[in-house]
């Protein structure tokens, strides 16, 4: 949670354990996505509450390597372990979501387009519950924490708690994306969850703006995946593009891609006002 | 009976003794002053109550029960509030009003579930805290500055607010650190008819500062460290006079 002041680069393995928790759930045990898709958050979140308890209580460069540490220990445990986890090769033929049964209308998941409704519906309920975290005493206790360990802890918030806490949403939030990506794809493999994976998404984050935390990542995200669209062509050159990018916002909008529109505002009531 | 009990306590930086041995009693509504020359341990001092440094030995109780070892934060909820030197001392990219309702907020009693989803329960908690919030800026006289943001404030609205936002944490025992350097003559007159009647709500307070003028004029007892010992304690005009006290800040004629 970039909100508390801290990069997160673990998000991978996040994704990872709500990846192989869904297919497990499906797959091994037979139940239905539906089910397999809360069962993957709530999993994560509980991995994350451990983990995040573990680390949370160092700050820094030590806690970016812990979390950097953390992901790669999740994909190398899935490299090693062959029986359940299919090791390198993946898992391969994945279910499908059960097709959803809605006012006699059935909608199946063999085409894209239900996907795509379903992944916007994720997001504006993780946009939603962020929205009302921020705006609640939470968010600025998040916040707080954030500008200041120093006075956050004189005025009585203690760090590690909602550290943690923090962690744990997190997780529980990419765990669902986690398990959204294996049905989707419907194979899996550890190449899906390099660190590089977690890179991109900082990197969103940061193109799109740290100061608005809800806004400012998913127009990260959308410029950037637009960006890799139209540079299709030139596939190896992405890491390069992104670099530049952010190299880009850094020097010129600090405040990301999500500040345009504040600073757009402030121009034309300038303009105005002259 | 002593709301605040010090005994021996001692804190070591490797081989430096920055406090040794210090016994202190503090009253309740009381204005202490602590004073001395720099690196004599006053603000080691204040980490040491506050629980941001353990201290190496020693037992400080506060209303007769030990908080040595303790979480800051905890310390905090149980009423003992600081406030902090120039650079750290604001939570800078939030304004005014927010500045002092975060320090409210930890002290209301909503859960996690009820604040994110807005329950009325919440909501009228919500309006107290903004409430109480604004009294306080009113108090401390900042209240024309509640929606800028803390880093674009001047310097003594900054200091005055740092104070704001100790004050919305509840405190029974406050410490404040230098809550008048960089001030104007005209702000700090103003900061110390403040701290008067911080005192007059019957608050209790420990005041370093550096500017002796608000120290003598204030406090009602003054403690003076050097070289993280207690070279002198009493009323200010016995300080004046007293002759370790004009040898620590003056030195000695050979």
């Amino acid at each position: 949670m970039w909100v508390t002041g801290r990069l997160h680069f673990g998000l991978s393995g996040m994704w990872a354990v709500g990846a192989y928790t869904s297919v497990l759930i499906t797959m091994k045990l037979g139940l239905s996505f539906w089910i397999a898709l809360p069962m993957a958050g709530l999993m994560t979140a509980f991995v994350g509450l451990g983990i995040g308890y573990l680390i949370c209580r160092t700050g820094g460069g030590t806690f970016i390597m812990l979390t950097l540490a953390f992901a790669e220990v999740i994909r190398l445990t899935i490299v090693t372990e062959t029986k359940y986890l299919g090791g390198t090769a993946g898992i391969m033929n994945i279910p499908r979501p059960n097709p959803l049964n809605f006012l006699g209308y059935s909608i199946g998941f063999s085409s894209k387009v239900p996907y795509y409704y379903l992944i916007l519906f994720l997001l504006l309920i993780t946009a939603f519950f962020l929205y009302m975290m921020y705006n609640s005493k939470m968010g600025y206790v998040f916040s707080a924490m954030g500008q200041s360990d120093n006075v956050s802890q004189s005025i009585g918030i203690y760090l590690l708690k909602y550290r943690v806490l923090a962690f744990t949403i997190s997780s529980f939030f990419a765990g669902l994306s986690g398990s959204f990506y294996a049905h989707y794809l419907i194979y899996i493999c550890p190449e899906n969850f390099t660190v590089w994976e977690s890179l991109t998404v900082e990197i969103q984050a940061i193109v799109g703006g740290l100061s608005n935390f809800i806004a400012g990542p998913i127009a990260g995200a959308c410029f950037l995946i637009i960006l890799a669209e139209i540079f299709r062509g030139l596939k190896a050159w992405v890491p390069v593009i992104y670099g530049i990018s952010i190299i880009a916002v850094i020097f010129f909008l600090p405040g990301g891609l999500a500040s345009l529109s504040r600073i757009v505002r402030a121009r034309i009531i300038r303009s105005r006002g002259e | 009976m002593a709301i605040l009990e010090i005994r021996k306590v001692s804190k070591n930086f490797g081989g430096l003794a920055a406090l040794s041995h210090l016994d202190i009693d503090m009253h309740k509504g009381e204005l202490t002053g602590l004073i001395g020359p720099n690196g004599a341990g006053k603000t080691t001092l204040f980490n040491v109550i506050s629980g941001f440094y353990q201290p190496t030995s020693g037992v400080i109780s506060f209303r007769s029960e030990n908080i040595l070892g303790q979480r800051m934060d905890k310390i905090a909820k149980r009423g003992i509030v600081r406030t902090w030197q120039q650079t750290s001392a604001l939570l800078h990219n939030m304004t005014a009003l927010e500045n002092v309702m975060v320090g409210h907020y930890v002290h209301s009693k909503s859960g996690f579930w009820k604040s994110i989803f807005n329950t009325s329960s919440y909501q009228r908690e919500d309006r107290e805290v903004r409430e109480k919030s604004l009294d306080i800026l009113e108090f401390m006289g900042i209240l024309s500055a509640r929606d800028e943001l803390a880093k674009n404030l001047p310097h003594g609205y900054q200091r005055s607010l740092g104070v704001a936002v100790a004050l919305a944490a509840s405190p029974e025992l406050l410490l404040l650190d230098e809550p008048v350097t960089g001030m104007n003559p005209t702000e700090s007159t103003a900061m110390m008819t403040k701290i008067q009647k911080i005192i007059d709500k019957g608050i209790t307070v420990i005041l370093v500062e550096h500017d002796m003028k608000v120290v003598m004029n204030i406090c009602e007892r003054i403690i003076v460290l050097n070289f993280g010992k207690k070279i002198a304690e009493g009323k200010p005009e016995e300080i004046r006079k007293d002759k370790d006290v004009i040898k620590a800040y003056l030195g000695t004629r050979k």
